[in-house]
């Protein structure tokens, strides 16, 4: 990743996290933990299909948490909605069935971007198909070569 | 810098670049110092790796400047339809204008910021060049169409401009050096909306090569100008001017050379100027000079090299120096449009509308507008856009609906005129110096009741076009009402025939240094409506050092 393109990310993540209480308590957990719960919640946004694979099995989790090392805000809201997921009284969220980890996606989805879930929700789905969509793996079905070059796409364009 | 040069050009972009040809052309040694570095398409513009919609135009250390951002304006909430927004965020108006993420946007490095331009190559429209003479506002040129038109040829002709066959307006004296690009099928699909309603729609001259020429290969369509150019044909200063002066084996570059300061000399002529590379300091004599770092850096220096001869700043005798700052008037509109198929093809900005562009073409407004097929250079050619900026929900909706709507994706973009205001100006930090010791420049950049009158006509040319084009929901918008965003900045030191006035004569001499010359859009007393600058300054820049070298 280009120093710009990290910043970029680092700012818009910084700014999306703007009204947020500094002072909401934050329990520490692993990495590996929060880890495995993002990949959990990236699947419920991108999932597998028969042309494409899920969001974890291309990692995109994993750069989501490359991203929060880098930045504060980011790495406190997914410690803090991983405690508030993995808390929500059935067992942590990667070990739910589907059905019940897309209850609590929803829930997030609907949630004011103002709230925790709902701010985590909106900077998660973003990340998510950020990273997704740049494998060339995901692209199956589009009419799109890996990269722009070094073929180009000439006319004739239909 | 181990030569003594006949002329010293700061800064590389698409006035001194122009300059350095020229003079080098003419057989004079040129010593050209750049602040930023050099960049290496091949290295630098990795289109050709996956992830490529992850970067950006490249941002190595020194490559941009360090901007601070006053008086902004306040956002009125009457033209809160005016908000920025995408399929992600809901419209937030604010109550005061703030600098984007990219602000002042501009590259410091061989070829400045054209590396990372689009390369429309814009003529002005006749009529900009008599703006106060046919409306009562703003400023007139002290040159007409006329005396640039051979220069813009010229200019035209070294580059490799694609345009097209009609010439509207902006006559020439021939064609353009190259037949226009294919429109792209976004750019069919405006057109034939435009057409529908009655308005001017034709290909837009863009610097890039329809056909390969000079070693230059023609361009293969990857869509992606705004990120580097890797195959040279985009028209970028490195690959036009400045290799051509290189040819002559008189010019002499220095990148990462940072100019701190222009020493005045006996009878007021410009003797040196100090130059920190490296970390060492360097007092660099000159016969002759010519300033070209663009309507920001511009006048920053010129103000921070205020010395005993000089007391309100080099050249400022007219108090004028970072005065009459325009920023880019600027509106995106997106949208879905059903049907559309390889919206994503083609070159960006290939067409262009100047039906609002001049005479009163917008009621109750001063100047105008242009309008272009922006989907690509909006960045919506590639799935991550796509998917971010124009899309809701998530899951296997979210996965269907990329596949079923990427490539209907249709965006136009309208830029406008802006007229100078009191308020907008460069000024020196009093409290911040970059590591040279130099006060940081600071913009001061206020909408105008005629700007947000324009802008309101510009969102609605544009929301008219989408809607004639089949979009039914405008799902992303942003815009100079909320965020500043300046890609084209104008009017720091403006050129006029009264020394009271303006900072330099109509050749960008200076008015108070007879060996100084300002070759940038410093000069412009008018914006334009909506012209992309780049091709107009090459043109001023030939301009000047021509009466530099009678």
């Amino acid at each position: 990743m280009t120093p710009t393109r990290r910043e970029a990310l680092r700012l818009a993540a910084a700014s999306l996290m703007l009204g947020f209480s500094a002072g909401r308590p934050v329990q520490a957990q692993g990495g590996a933990g929060r880890s495995t719960m993002l990949g959990a919640y990236v699947d419920v946004l991108l999932p597998g299909d028969g042309m494409t694979p899920s969001a974890s099995a291309l990692a995109v989790h994993e750069g989501i948490m490359d991203i929060a090392a880098d930045v504060e805000p980011l790495a406190r809201l997914i410690n803090l909605m991983g405690d508030w997921l993995d808390g929500s009284g059935r067992g942590a969220f990667a070990a739910l069935n589907l059905a019940d980890r897309e209850t609590l996606v929803a829930h997030c989805a609907a949630a004011d971007p103002d709230t925790p879930e709902g701010r985590f929700h909106l900077l998660i789905r973003l990340f998510a198909i950020e990273f997704y969509y740049a494998a060339p793996e995901a692209l199956a079905g589009f009419d799109l070569a890996p990269a722009p070059q070094p073929m180009g796409y000439p006319p004739p364009w239909g | 810098m181990g030569i003594a040069p006949d002329a010293v050009v700061v800064g590389s972009g698409a006035g001194g670049a122009a300059v350095v040809w020229r003079l080098t052309a003419a057989g004079l040694r040129v010593l050209l110092l750049e602040a930023g570095p050099r960049f290496d398409p091949a290295r630098d513009y990795p289109l050709d790796a996956p992830g490529w919609e992850r970067r950006g135009f490249p941002a190595p250390p020194g490559s941009r400047a360090e901007i601070l951002y006053g008086d902004l304006g306040d956002c009125d909430p009457s033209d809160a339809g005016l908000a920025s927004f995408d399929a992600a965020h809901a419209p937030r108006p604010p109550t005061r204008r703030v600098a984007s993420g990219s602000g002042y946007a501009h590259v410091l490095g061989y070829g400045g910021s054209t590396l990372a331009y689009t390369g429309e190559a814009h003529r002005l429209h006749p009529a900009a060049f008599r703006l106060r003479s046919l409306t009562g506002q703003g400023a007139d040129w002290p040159l007409g169409y006329a005396d640039l038109e051979p220069l813009y040829a010229e200019a035209e002709a070294l580059i490799g401009v694609a345009g097209p066959s009609g010439t509207g307006a902006r006559w020439r004296s021939g064609p353009y050096p190259m037949p226009a690009h294919p429109q792209s099928p976004a750019a069919r699909h405006l057109g034939r909306a435009a057409g529908g309603l009655g308005w001017d729609w034709s290909d837009n001259p863009r610097a890039a090569l329809s056909v390969a020429r000079d070693g230059r290969p023609a361009c293969n369509y990857c869509g992606q100008c705004g990120r580097g150019c890797p195959l040279g044909d985009k028209g970028s200063a490195d690959v036009t001017f400045l290799a051509a002066a290189e040819a002559t084996g008189l010019l002499t570059v220095a990148t990462g050379a940072v100019v701190t300061a222009l020493i005045v000399g006996p009878g007021g002529r410009i003797s040196s100027v100090d130059v920190v590379r490296g970390g060492v300091a360097e007092r660099i004599g000159t016969p002759l000079l010519f300033l070209c770092a663009g309507a920001v850096q511009t006048p920053r220096l010129l103000l921070a090299s205020a010395s005993r001869q000089a007391p309100g700043g080099v050249a400022n005798g007219s108090g004028q120096v970072g005065r009459n700052f325009m920023e880019t008037l600027a509106i995106t509109l997106s949208g879905l449009a059903p049907g559309l198929r390889l919206s994503q093809r083609g070159l960006p900005a290939d067409a262009v509308s100047w039906q609002f562009n001049a005479g009163a073409a917008v009621p109750g407004v001063v100047g105008g507008f242009r309008l272009t097929s922006a989907t690509q250079e909006a960045g919506l050619n590639g799935p991550v856009a796509h998917g971010t900026r124009l899309l809701t929900g998530y899951g296997t909706a979210l996965k269907a609906a990329m596949r079923d709507t990427f490539g209907s994706a249709l965006a136009v973009a309208a830029v406008g005129e802006v007229i100078p205001d009191e308020r907008s100006r460069i000024t020196l930090s009093p409290h911040r110096r970059d590591t040279q010791g130099v006060p940081l420049p600071v913009i001061h950049s206020v909408l105008t009741a005629n700007s947000l009158t324009l802008l309101h006509a510009m969102a609605s040319a544009a929301r008219r076009l989408l809607a004639a084009a089949g979009v039914g929901d405008v799902v992303e918008q942003y815009g100079s009402w909320d965020t500043f965003t300046a890609t084209h900045v104008f009017g720091t030191c403006r050129m006029g025939h009264d020394a009271a006035t303006s900072v330099t004569d109509a050749w960008g001499r200076a008015h108070d240094h007879a060996n100084l010359y300002i070759a940038d859009a410093s000069l412009f007393p008018s914006s334009g409506a909506g012209e992309s600058p780049s091709l107009t300054i090459a043109a001023l820049a030939l301009r000047a050092a021509d009466r530099a070298l009678t």
